[in-house]
């Protein structure tokens, strides 16, 4: 199924492209105060200026270093959870209420506790992005591994296949495509949470810039970040959408033609 | 001839199922034996049992003179569901591969090498390197079978591995499975509801009961080698063999004979 650069483009932004429109339409037409609604060009200038401040791209990167750094720990944390977790259906009941409970707690709300037991500081972004992005991760791998084809265990256990290595070499491995499904739900929640902490504890990052622009009424320039840190979710979806492909192609192959067939 | 697998008095029970009781057979080195039988009477579970997958609750299997306890070296199963069994990440060549954990003293490029003729041999030159969801169900199956074989093993249990496949196709895949048992020196146990197949495939054939499962009847097949499916299928002996079987199950599905029994 091939289709042209161009629609791919039109497919891909063209809902982006009319939603400005309108915004930037409503937003001159006077019906709201351009001074807490400007519009879609305007903010765009401040983007640009934004992205031009070296200032600004440190604190870019911080927050995409604070969301991925904390992604990568939770998902070797989350997967290791898991590993541990399938071996035994005693444990899984056992964790599963505690699970159910933290995977709640929204990432301001943890922010206190954690400052008492970090402090102000890396480990503490880190923490709460961990934090928001184990569950989903942990439970998709958990229960994908707890329920492995049989047919498949019969077999490779019959080749001579012992249970660790039919753990690593056939559980988990039928088990990544729903581990992806944690991992994308946990990408998002890492750089919500690494915002929402910045807002609240930092002096760094697209999180503490947000926060003042707001609070100093700098309108456009609150838009400007808001704008980039939904720039930065499309840029970090990609990035989990590369390794999913790279790692999982067969599963998206087998997927696609199960849609066409 | 050698006895290479024989199950004494196995019994099985899933809770107060009882599933298998009271079994005995042989197989001798190199034999063709099929195993027919009602469905749902047992078969998967047998052959679990004599490939170290179910543990016996009484009884035993010895195979090559060896009491088994856990999956045996030199025994390789190719599983009713056997699309199912193959892993999808893997190409049909990696699957095959995947089936040589035990020939630890080749190297990766004489496990290729060897996967190649295997799958060559089974028809799928050229395939090695798609997935197996890329292929029919009939390719699937050869796949299966070929990963089977490149264990190098002596003993092959095949359950029901011609069921999804049309006439045809199953035509060819019963020669080529008699073509292979001879190639690779193979036993197999080959489970089938089709008598007509268990007849034209085997040296002898085991007719087991309804549950609990027990054999009924063995019966050795004296049809000329290699087998035909025009001549072999219009000898007065086939058809003399596949009336006695057929009216031996018949038998068996008298009043309540066949019941299912709830789990
Ligand atoms: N793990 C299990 N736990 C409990 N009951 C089981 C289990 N496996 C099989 N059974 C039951 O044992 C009986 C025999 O099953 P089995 O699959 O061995 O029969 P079969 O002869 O292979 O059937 P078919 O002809 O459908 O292939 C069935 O009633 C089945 O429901
Ligand atoms: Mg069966």
């Amino acid at each position: 199924m091939k289709q042209s650069a161009t629609s791919y483009i039109v497919r891909k932004f063209g809902g982006l492209a009319v939603f400005a429109l309108i915004w930037e339409v409503v937003s001159r037409s006077g019906l709201v105060l351009q001074d807490y609604f400007p519009p879609v060009t305007a903010i765009l200038v401040a983007m640009g200026e934004e992205i031009r401040s070296a200032k600004f791209v440190d604190n870019l990167f911080t927050t995409w270093g604070r969301a991925l750094g904390g992604l990568a720990i939770a998902i070797v944390l989350g997967i290791g959870l898991a590993i541990i977790a399938a071996r035994s259906y005693v444990l899984r009941r056992m964790l599963s209420p505690f699970v159910d409970m933290l995977r709640v707690l929204p990432p301001p709300a943890i922010v206190p506790i954690s400052i008492f037991a970090f402090g102000i500081g890396t480990k503490l972004y880190l923490f709460i992005v961990i934090f928001a992005a184990v569950w989903p991760i942990y439970i998709n791998a958990v229960n994908a591994l707890a329920a492995p084809e049989p047919v498949q265990i019969a077999t490779a256990r019959s080749m001579g296949y012992g249970d660790d290595e039919i753990l690593y070499r056939v559980r988990l491995p039928a088990a990544l495509p729903e581990i992806f499904t944690g991992i994308r739900i946990g990408s998002g929640l890492a750089l919500l949470a690494a915002v929402a902490a910045e807002m609240i504890a930092a002096s760094s990052g697209l999180g503490a810039l947000l926060y003042d622009a707001g609070f100093t009424l700098r309108v456009k320039d609150m838009f400007a970040i808001m704008f980039f840190v939904g720039i930065s979710g499309i840029l970090l979806n990609a990035l989990v959408a590369t390794v999913r492909r790279w790692l999982i192609g067969w599963h998206i192959d087998l997927a696609a033609m199960g849609e066409h067939a | 001839m050698t006895s290479i697998l024989s199950a004494h008095g196995v019994g099985k029970s899933f809770g107060s199922h009882a599933i298998i009781r009271d079994l005995t057979f042989n197989a001798r080195e190199g034999e063709f034996i099929s195993v027919a039988g009602p469905s749902g009477c047992g078969k998967t579970t047998l052959l679990m049992c004599i490939a170290g997958l179910l543990k016996l609750d009484v009884g035993s299997v010895e195979f090559q003179g060896q009491k088994i306890s856990e999956p045996p070296p030199g025994l390789a199963v190719v599983f009713q569901d056997y699309s199912r069994s193959l892993l999808p990440w893997k190409s049909n060549m990696e699957n095959v591969v995947f089936g040589m954990k035990r020939l630890e003293n080749l190297s990766a490029k004489e496990k290729h090498e060897r996967g190649a003729e295997i799958l060559s041999s089974v028809g799928l030159r050229g395939f090695e390197k798609h997935y197996p969801w890329q292929v029919s169900g009939g390719m699937q199956q050869r796949v299966a079978i070929a990963r089977a074989l490149a264990a190098n093993s002596k003993l092959l249990l095949l359950d029901e591995p011609l069921a999804a496949v049309d006439a045809q196709t199953r035509a060819d895949m019963q020669d080529l499975l008699l073509e292979l048992a001879a190639k690779y020196k193979q036993t197999c146990l080959l489970v089938t509801h089709d008598v007509d197949e268990a007849v034209y495939l085997a040296d002898r054939v085991i007719v087991l009961s309804n549950r609990p499962t027990h054999v009924i009847e063995e019966i050795e097949v004296p049809l000329k080698s290699p087998r035909d499916q025009i001549a072999t299928r219009s000898d007065p002996i086939f058809l003399d063999l596949r009336a006695r079987i057929l009216s031996r199950i018949k038998s068996l599905k008298g009043p309540g004979g066949n019941a299912d029994m709830p789990h």
